[in-house]
């Protein structure tokens, strides 16, 4: 009895004392592809996300081709679609080209050429090249010359917005976004298409961080 | 047990050398400006729960270096982590249980500290011209001050505000430049807003971090103090030879200390309470046995086997008691500095001269030797020009 006080003592005593609290030794997790589509289950805020920039590009590609005034013509519109006019003006931080360039792509590779698109974020590019075909420093290319570069018709506008709440007792954080796409008529200065993509994320943090 | 030993002498070799290392560096200044390349090695060595925290100090060494790529990675970094909602994470767990002091959990830094990891971030922004993320990135600070416990000190971060006042100046947008200015006019009356013509933000940092320190019993309470020796309150600004005007925008320590109690300060509390019962509990176990035995044996022994076992009860009550960690999270950011001066004026491309002089709370001249100049100007022609006068 006596023998088993003092054994249940010492491994109490080894127990609490030779602890190694901040020891961290789980093992570390292999790369892994994740779903672009889907929430993080290991990594989330109230920003813009992935799974965000998914939903709305995919939502405005299907929009814009069943509209006929721009999917529908006889002649396919020249658009352009780049980050020059689509304005951040919310609290999240975010890259606003990874939103135009995946509607760019997604639209061109759905369109099948019923819409034809203007690189003018490449302008500089094209205009080097232009300069040195005519200039005789280069050949002139097999396709064609063409007197100017291709005007548009249309080209994206819009704005990211946003609306924060908090509560200080609770530690709760809820953003609301707002995202507008538009399609300006660049000769008649008028609005062809208007699309919106909204969400709000709400999310508590840890009580040892509020 | 052995090993046990073994470790805790070499912990205590280690303590001596770094004691050494640490009064060496404080009795020569020059050692303890902490560059990037230091402060990217404690990065590497520091436990991931305090990656965080390394991770945003190299941001601010990189920019007093003028890496403004690589700090911009590095906030980047810290924000992910931020900006993460940590619902249950198993750092977290252990940071609220008995057995593990607060600081086992992830470090994010308190609202102040968050805070500053935006207005850089922006700062950052700024400087590349993109003055739709440096929008974001200060609005998001502002929200981050917005967790104070007493609502007079709620999204009080001044300085912030004019920060996305000018960002939204300089990208065209005089309506919400002018609305934000009205809000900054409310908590500053004296100050005075950028000209329409502005082009060259001044931003100055001046003297050291809040520091954060234990209190109380286990040091379960965060108090925060001034840095020590850095005299320095206000400055002189000098391009080519004219002065500017430069004035002081924010005092980080006012917002460090008036953010009120913590949520977790209850649970902390809750921590103090059991471990004081469970030693007072222990310790009259101990003694009632201790006692018990003297009595037994002057009335001729007996009953030796039960006070045995409440003594092994007492001691056990006592070991727990003492393994019980109240003891709070005081990590602090080291390289942030005390106040911040802004200032905006019309300038043609950057200056090539930049002259600051600083003063400290009487007015009189104090050294400088520690200064860092860095200037940026974006492809539209608007500039940034910032002063540090401390890296730690």
């Amino acid at each position: 009895m006596k023998f088993a006080s003092i054994a249940s003592l010492a491994a109490v005593l080894a127990l609490t004392g030779c602890a190694t609290p901040n020891l961290d030794n789980s093992p570390g997790r292999r790369v892994v592809y994740q779903d672009v589509a889907t929430t993080s289950s290991r990594v989330a805020g109230v920003g813009v996300e992935s799974q965000d920039v998914v939903s709305m590009t995919d939502r405005m590609v299907r929009d814009i081709l069943s509209n006929p005034q721009i999917a529908g013509r006889a002649t396919a519109p020249r658009i352009i679609i780049d980050s020059e006019y689509f304005a951040n003006d919310s609290s999240s931080r975010i890259n606003k080209n990874m939103i135009t360039d995946r509607l760019r792509n997604e639209l061109n590779r759905a369109a099948q050429g019923r819409l034809v698109f203007v690189a003018r974020h490449y302008g500089d590019m094209v205009a080097r090249e232009r300069e040195a075909k005519r200039s005789g420093e280069t050949d002139r290319g097999t396709i064609r010359s063409t007197k100017a570069r291709a005007g548009a018709d249309f080209r994206l506008g819009g704005r990211i917005t946003s609306q924060d709440a908090n509560s200080a007792t609770t530690g709760t954080l809820s953003r609301y976004h707002q995202i507008s796409f538009e399609l300006i008529d660049l000769e008649y200065e008028t609005i062809a298409w208007s699309g919106m993509f909204e969400f709000r994320k709400e999310a508590q943090d840890d009580v040892l961080y509020r | 047990m052995t090993s046990c030993t073994a470790k805790r002498t070499a912990e205590a070799g280690a303590s001596l050398v770094a004691r050494a290392a640490l009064a060496l560096a404080l009795a020569l200044p020059g050692l303890a400006q902490a560059d990037h390349a230091a402060e990217l090695a404690k990065l590497k060595a520091a436990p991931a729960k305090d990656a965080t925290l390394h991770t945003l100090q190299a941001g601010v060494a990189a920019m007093a270096e003028g890496k403004a790529d690589a700090a911009a990675e590095h906030f980047d970094a810290a924000l992910a982590s931020i900006e993460g909602m940590f619902a249950n994470t198993e750092n977290a767990a252990k940071a609220r249980s008995l057995w593990y002091e607060e600081g086992a959990k992830d470090y994010k830094g308190e609202p102040y500290e968050r805070a500053m990891a935006y207005y850089y971030r922006g700062l950052l922004y700024l400087a590349q011209g993109d003055y739709e993320n440096a929008r974001a990135s200060f609005r998001s600070g502002i929200l981050q001050d917005a967790f104070a416990e007493e609502q007079q000190y709620r999204s009080d971060f001044a300085a912030l505000m004019m920060l996305e006042g000018w960002s939204s100046q300089l990208n065209r947008e005089a309506g919400m430049a002018r609305d934000m200015y009205a809000d900054v006019k409310r908590l500053r009356p004296q100050w005075t807003e950028p000209a329409a013509n502005a082009n060259l933000l001044v931003v100055a940092e001046l003297a050291g971090s809040p520091r954060k320190l234990g209190d109380g019993i286990g040091n379960h309470e965060i108090v925060y103090r001034r840095a020590k020796r850095t005299p320095e309150r206000s400055l002189r600004v000098e391009f080519d030879g004219q002065p500017q005007a430069v004035a002081q925008a924010e005092d980080l320590f006012f917002q460090a200390s008036t953010r009120g109690g913590r949520a977790i300060d209850s649970v902390i509390e809750g921590k103090v309470v059991f471990k004081k019962t469970t030693g007072e509990v222990g310790n009259a176990l101990v003694s009632l046995a201790s006692e018990g035995s003297v009595i037994s044996a002057a009335y001729g022994g007996g009953g030796g086997r039960a006070l045995g076992a409440v003594a092994t009860v007492g001691t056990l009550v006592s070991l727990v008691s003492a393994n019980v960690q109240p003891r709070a999270d005081v990590r602090y950011w080291n390289n942030l500095p005390e106040t911040l001066h802004i200032g905006a004026v019309h300038h043609q491309g950057l200056p090539q001269n930049v002259t600051v002089t600083l003063f400290d709370e009487q007015g009189q001249p104090v050294p400088a030797e520690s200064l860092r100049i860095q200037k940026w100007i974006d492809k539209k022609g608007n500039g940034l020009v910032w002063i540090k006068t401390r890296n730690n």
